[in-house]
């Protein structure tokens, strides 16, 4: 027992000693702040976007909402048991996908647009074949022991997951089998988003904490702290060399992976509502934010400030996302509405 | 008692799994935020042009405006 204390407490004394490593290590290499390196660049004035549409069609609170590649078509989920696949240029709905479980929280687009997935509460990922004459079951995912808070595809063949159990998993679509499992966060895994040169992957938890992964070593390569709650959104920068996270203590970071810290914080004292979404416009420049105070806020990404508000939900903004070619934001929210900007 | 050791193996496993991942994280070559930074804003600078959310869009390019329709009188 006494060696084992022993072990113990040179394990920990080892933990205390590399941490303080890497705070000397980020400390060493913190030499000015993003608003500093911004100061030369011309601010962007007032944001104005105008509502172009508003799609109606759900009955109940929108849960998520994901772009198809095209730019033209999107998924939403919500918690009246259907997956809606919009023609957001017309506003038609082209396929309805009915759920077995209503309890949806998570929707995701494959980029050949043949395939969409959803989860939520049944602890299932379950993707489905919209091309065929009416929507076919493909595959169900079921390993997670939490409820799938997201769910990202790489192509037809894999999907990446993360849940509430703490871990996200990369699937292999033909056999239906765990790939590779993720495991380092201590809170539920409440989002993912993947790198764009597909090799790595970020995932934002309860645990407030923001984790860079190998996606094919499996392996944690860095974690960003800093917030002070649940990280319910994460986002690439364009370039892949950034990340943004949005989160319950009502406000966005922005974490540069070449330096491993925070750089920017996006927050205003007027603003006490906590995030649930977040995409950047083509650029990196504009990140739109989902609160639940019904709003999405546009924050200049450089700069740190709020640049305009897309207001017009009923309720709280539960999903965010802008579309490969750039061109709009799409908002969907517990109001059962989506709403089109630009 | 045989319990309590398992538990505590357990742990040990857990402080050993935990000392591995800090090695990896604290590995990594951290650079110069004013180097990062600049690199980011240059990113934004570059790619202006190419946002659309910033450049503003044309009412006949807009994909989701409503289009009204031409009456020929």
């Amino acid at each position: 027992m006494a060696a084992e204390k022993a072990e113990m407490d040179a394990l920990k004394k080892e933990c205390d000693g590399l941490r303080a490593q890497i705070e000397a290590a980020r400390k060493a290499v913190n030499d000015t702040t993003m608003t500093a390196a911004a100061n030369g660049v011309a601010p962007l004035g007032r944001v104005q976007l105008k509502l172009r549409k508003s799609l109606k069609g759900h009955l109940a609170k929108i849960y998520a909402m994901h772009w198809s590649e095209d730019s033209r078509q999107m998924v939403s989920a919500s918690q009246d048991g259907k997956l809606l696949v919009w023609d957001t240029f017309t506003g038609n709905k082209l396929v309805a996908v009915p759920l077995k479980s209503a309890w949806v929280m998570s929707v995701a687009f494959a980029p050949s647009a043949n395939l969409v997935a959803s989860g939520g509460l049944d602890n299932i990922c379950t993707v489905y074949n919209i091309k065929a004459a009416s929507p076919k079951t493909l595959r169900e995912l079921d390993a997670h022991t939490g409820y799938l808070s997201c769910c990202r595809f790489l192509s037809d063949s894999e999907i990446l997951t993360a849940s509430g159990d703490t871990t996200c998993v990369l699937w292999d679509l033909e056999t239906g089998k765990q790939k590779m499992v993720y495991t380092n966060h201590i809170g539920d895994c409440m989002s993912l988003a993947l790198s764009p040169d597909m090799n790595m992957f970020i995932s934002g938890a309860c645990d407030s904490l923001a984790k860079l992964w190998d996606l094919r070593e499996g392996t944690c390569k860095q974690t960003f702290s800093g917030h002070t709650s649940d990280i319910n959104a994460i986002s690439f920068f364009p370039s892949g060399n950034a990340i943004v996270t949005g989160s319950d203590d009502c406000s966005c970071k922005m974490y540069d992976l070449r330096s491993d810290q925070e750089v920017t914080d996006y927050t205003d004292a007027t603003l006490n509502a906590g995030v649930t979404s977040l995409a950047l416009s083509n650029s990196g420049r504009l990140i739109f934010a989902g609160y639940d105070d019904f709003n999405c806020h546009i924050w200049d990404s450089l700069k740190g400030e709020k640049v305009g508000v897309l207001s017009g939900h009923d309720n709280r903004v539960s999903c965010t996302g802008v579309p490969a070619d750039g061109m709009g934001v799409c908002t969907g929210s517990w109001d059962s509405f989506l709403k089109l900007w630009n | 008692m045989s319990g309590k050791m398992c538990s505590s193996s357990n742990s040990i496993i857990q402080a050993q799994k935990l000392v591995d991942q800090l090695q990896i994280e604290a590995a990594m070559e951290r650079f110069k935020i004013s180097l990062t930074a600049a690199d980011l804003v240059q990113y934004c600078q570059e790619h202006r042009c190419s946002d659309p959310l910033l450049t503003g869009i044309s009412a006949s390019s807009n994909p989701f405006k409503d289009k009204k329709t031409c009456v020929l009188l």
